[in-house]
C-alpha cells in the first residue's frame, strides 16, 4: 500500500497485493532515474520565449486581418476567375452588341454561347486547380490513422459539433477554446463529451494551420474530429486536433 | 510539490511567470522525462518531447482545474504528448519497438532461468550497486516500467494509472508486480555474479 500526496491515509485503490520494495532499492531506483533525466531547462526557456512571441504575433495577424498565405491564395485564384471571365463575356457582348446591325441574330447568339463555354472551361481549370491545391494541403495534413500495432496508441476519436472562440489570457497567449453542442460520431470505448463541454487543443499549432487553411470563422458552427480526450475536470478537456470534417 | 503549490504555479504560468514554469521543472521533469522515454523509447525522442511539453503547458495552464489530481493530468497530457510523436514519426519507432521487444524476450529468457529462492534477503541486506540497478531496469519492460515510474517516480495510485493507461487496475496491478518482481531477480543475479 502507498499514502497518498496530500494526507496521510493509505489508499484504499492500492491495496492489490503489491510486491515489497526496500527503501534501498527504491532509493536505487530513484537515483538512476535523476541520473538518467537530462537537464533540458536551456531549450525550454528558449522555447518558453519563442512560444509567447509567437502567440503575441499570431494575435497580431488575426487582428490584421491576415489570415496566412493559403487564404490569400484562394482569394487570389477567385478573383483571377472572375477577372478572366468579366474579360471574356464583357468584350463579346459589347462586340455583339455594336455589331448587331451588320450581323444577324443568331451569329451573335453563337458566340455569346461560345464565349460562354470558354469562360466556364477556364473557371472550371481554375477550380481544378484549387482542388488540386486543397488536395496537397491534405497529404501535409495531421495524420488521422494510428499504428493499430501499438497497444500505447489509443486509436480513439470523435466528432463532435462544436463553436469556436478565441479566450486570450493575461499573458497575451490565445488558446482556441471549443464549446461542443453535439456528439456526431465516436469509436470504441473513447471520452464521451456531452453538450456545454470545453476543449482546448494540446496541437493549437495544428488546429491553426487547418483554420486558416479553410478559412474558417469563429462565429459559425463546425464539425472536428478530436483524439486523445482527456478531462482535466468540470466539464474541460484537453483534445488533440485531427480535423475539420 | 503539493497540490496547493502546484495550482499557484500553473495560475501564475498562465500569466507568462517563467519563474513559475521553472518551479514546475524542477518537480516533475524527471516524471515528465520518464513517462514520456517509456513511450517513446529513445533518448533524442523523449528529450524533445518533454522539452515541448513544458513549453507547451503554458497554453493548456488555463485548462487545469483546482483541486484536481495535478500529477495526473500532467502525467496524462505528457503520455498523450508522446503518442502523438509516435504517430507522426512511426516508422521508425516500430522499427526501435521491434528491436526492444527482441531484447525484452531474451531477458526475460534469462531471467525464467533464475530461481527464486531466499538469497533476495542478500540484496535487501546487502549495496545496490547503480550500475546493476541500471541494468536491472533494462530488464523491465516498456509497459512494466511505465507503471513502475509512474508508481515510484510520480507516486500515483493504480487507480490513477489505470485511468491514464486506459487499461482495468488490475492489469496495471499485474504490471507493477510483475516488474518489481523482475528488477529483484535481475538484482540478484548481479550479486551473484560479482
Amino acid at each position: 500500500m502507498s499514502k497518498t500526496d496530500n494526507n496521510n491515509i493509505y489508499d484504499i485503490n492500492d491495496i492489490h497485493n503489491e510486491e515489497e520494495l526496500t527503501d534501498e532499492m527504491l532509493q536505487a531506483y530513484l537515483d538512476n532515474v535523476d541520473v538518467e533525466t537530462p537537464d533540458l531547462w536551456e531549450r525550454i526557456e528558449a522555447g518558453f520565449d519563442v512560444e509567447i512571441e509567437n502567440s503575441a504575433d499570431a494575435k497580431k495577424n488575426r487582428t490584421n486581418g491576415n489570415t496566412g498565405s493559403r487564404q490569400g491564395l484562394r482569394r487570389y485564384a477567385g478573383l483571377v476567375a472572375a477577372i478572366v471571365v468579366c474579360a471574356i463575356v464583357i468584350p463579346v457582348a459589347m462586340l455583339s452588341s455594336n455589331n448587331k446591325n451588320t450581323k444577324n441574330d443568331n451569329v451573335a447568339y453563337d458566340s455569346d454561347i461560345t464565349a460562354a463555354q470558354e469562360s466556364a472551361e477556364m473557371a472550371d481549370d481554375i477550380a481544378e486547380d484549387i482542388q488540386q491545391a486543397d488536395s496537397a494541403l491534405n497529404q501535409n495534413s495531421v495524420s488521422t490513422d494510428c499504428i493499430k500495432a501499438d497497444d500505447a496508441c489509443n486509436q480513439e476519436s470523435l466528432t463532435v459539433l462544436v463553436t469556436l472562440e478565441y479566450a486570450t489570457a493575461d499573458n497575451g497567449i490565445e488558446n482556441v477554446l471549443a464549446t461542443v453542442h453535439k456528439v456526431i460520431s465516436y469509436s470504441e470505448d473513447v471520452k464521451l463529451l456531452e453538450d456545454g463541454d470545453v476543449i482546448t487543443f494540446i496541437n493549437q499549432d495544428e488546429f491553426e494551420e487547418m483554420y486558416k487553411a479553410y478559412n474558417k470563422k469563429t462565429d459559425g458552427e463546425y464539425e472536428i474530429a478530436v483524439t486523445d480526450v482527456t478531462e482535466s475536470g468540470n466539464g474541460s478537456y484537453v483534445a488533440r486536433f485531427v480535423g475539420f470534417q | 510539490m503539493t497540490d496547493e503549490m502546484f495550482q499557484t504555479a500553473i495560475a501564475n504560468l498562465a500569466q507568462g511567470d517563467k519563474d513559475s514554469l521553472k518551479l514546475i521543472y524542477q518537480a516533475y521533469v524527471r516524471l515528465i522525462y520518464a513517462v514520456i522515454y517509456d513511450v517513446v523509447g529513445r533518448k533524442e525522442d523523449a528529450e524533445d518531447v518533454t522539452s515541448e511539453f513544458f513549453i507547451k503547458l503554458v497554453r493548456v495552464s488555463k485548462s487545469f482545474i483546482p483541486g484536481s489530481p495535478h500529477k495526473a493530468w500532467l502525467v496524462k497530457i505528457a503520455r498523450n504528448m508522446a503518442i502523438d510523436y509516435i504517430r507522426k514519426n512511426r516508422r521508425e519507432v516500430l522499427l526501435a519497438a521491434t528491436g526492444d521487444d527482441k531484447t525484452d524476450d531474451n531477458v526475460e529468457n534469462s531471467i525464467e532461468n533464475i530461481g527464486a529462492d531466499g538469497k533476495e534477503c542478500r540484496i535487501e541486506d546487502g549495496t545496490i550497486l547503480a550500475e546493476d540497478m541500471k541494468t536491472a531496469m533494462q530488464c523491465l519492460k516498456p509497459k512494466e516500467k511505465e507503471v513502475i515510474d509512474m508508481k515510484l517516480i510520480g507516486q500515483l495510485t493504480f487507480k490513477e494509472i489505470a485511468e491514464i493507461r486506459g487499461t482495468p487496475i488490475g492489469t496495471v496491478t499485474w504490471l507493477y508486480n510483475q516488474g518489481i518482481r523482475k528488477l529483484r531477480r535481475c538484482l540478484i543475479e548481479y550479486e551473484q555474479d560479482r
